[in-house]
């Protein structure tokens, strides 16, 4: 049985290979053979769904950022943020799927990424209430932009836009635990993820102030 | 040293993907890329003041070491950002131009002369000066087609002057390195002089 306690000396990237073993194979034989050649305009449904952190960059960026933010908390068991971050995703998403008009704003992505960006570049070892903190908040502004507005076809693509939400992070938790399970013996490696991670805040913040100029125009 | 040797290589690796990128290109559209990364990328490259200062930002951390080597490519295009925004919310910041050239003046002296500031100082040397490339880029901004692409372009073009003044400055180890690197600060310096009086 695949345990979901981490080793107390360890990191939790075993468990995280493990589970992005699994999910890999639900998805590969889950796809119908047909989707294979099917480009964007094309799929729709749970696979399209899937793919909307990669379609909608605001929240791709947000779940890359949390991941990178869960690899910085060097606690001996990184689950229970993460824990936390799929459940906020589940509930917002939930909830928004019943309320849309609870639907986020751009902005308000932007300012949560923005937060985790700079607690990650500013923290070498970010404390682990504030990863929990973060997790929560991080999980409720993806899970209710993870819900599809449109009428047909509602319910497996807003199914598949929340576990798409839910695997991205780990696709940027993977490198980053990597550099830092090497920092003893290659101590820059730990700045890699610090330094993309001030990229990514600057980003945020010429993206506000470009939403901020849309909206005043 | 293995942090400059690895480091050189991944330099190697980017420099060399970089050089097979070009066919890429075809494929923008105004859409895309071209109203977007291309043009935010290519942005702070276009202007040599810009790019003397980025670069100068680099060597000075590598001049100063750990921790002025990461902290200083972390404040930057952070601050950067800010005074980017100040300038696309329309709000102004006094003495843009001579800043930007102040910039290439102050941090090519410190170089030259070989000064170890105080990391904080340092930090806020370079964080005043960012705001005033920040702003001038800002203001400048096209009405791009994709916002994202062109904020992703230009942050990440920042950041690579910054290593590349990095992988310059850790010539510093090297026989003759520091000699090299005082130079490029008197170099920058003379040009920051240059932008100042206009005859760059």
């Amino acid at each position: 049985m695949v345990s979901l306690q981490c080793s107390a000396q360890g990191s939790c990237s075993a468990l995280f290979n493990r589970v992005c073993i699994v999910l890999l194979m639900v998805l590969f034989f889950g796809t119908r053979p047909a989707w294979a050649h099917g480009s964007f305009p094309g799929s729709e449904g749970f696979v399209l769904g899937l793919a909307h952190p990669v379609l909608e960059p605001l929240q791709g960026l947000l779940a890359g950022a949390f991941g990178v933010l869960l690899a910085r908390t060097r606690a001996h068991n990184q689950v229970h943020p993460l824990l936390v971050y799929v459940a906020s995703v589940l509930i917002a998403g939930v909830t928004v799927f019943v309320w849309p008009e609870l639907s986020p704003t751009s902005l308000a992505l932007l300012a949560m990424t923005l937060v985790v960006s700079v607690s990650t570049a500013g923290f070498k070892s970010v404390p682990i209430f504030l990863t929990f903190f973060l997790a929560a908040f991080s999980g409720l502004a993806i899970g209710s932009n993870a819900i599809s507005m449109i009428g047909e076809g509602r319910l497996p693509t807003s199914l598949g836009s929340l576990i798409g939400g839910i695997v991205f992070p780990i696709y940027f938790y993977g490198p980053a635990n990597w550099l830092y399970d090497r920092e003893t013996k290659h101590p820059w490696f730990h700045l890699v993820p610090r330094v993309l991670a001030a990229w990514v805040a600057a980003v945020c913040i010429m993206m506000i102030a470009f939403v901020y100029r849309s909206l005043a125009a | 040293m293995k942090f400059e040797s690895t480091f050189m290589r991944g330099l190697g690796l980017v420099f060399t993907a970089a050089l097979f990128s070009m066919p890429a290109f075809a494929h923008e559209s105004a859409a895309g890329f071209d109203g977007g990364f291309v043009s935010g990328f290519t942005h702070p490259l276009f202007g040599w003041d810009h790019v003397a200062a980025m670069i100068a930002v680099g060597i000075w951390g590598a001049f100063l070491r750990a921790p002025a080597i990461w902290l200083l490519p972390i404040v930057f295009p952070m601050v950067m950002a800010l005074g980017a925004a100040l300038g696309i919310a329309g709000i102004p910041v006094p003495f843009i131009e001579p800043g930007i050239a102040a910039s290439s003046i102050v941090i090519g002296l410190a170089i030259l002369l070989a000064w170890r500031a105080p990391i904080a100082l340092a930090a806020v040397i370079v964080g005043v000066f960012a705001i005033f490339h920040g702003h001038a880029h800002g203001t400048e901004l096209p009405h791009s087609a994709n916002a994202i692409a062109y904020a992703i372009g230009f942050v990440l073009a920042t950041g690579m002057l910054h290593l590349a003044g990095i992988a310059f400055g850790l010539l510093i180890d090297r026989p003759g390195g520091k000699i090299a690197l005082r130079g490029a600060g008197g170099v920058i310096a003379m040009l920051g002089a240059g932008f100042l009086f206009g005859i760059v």
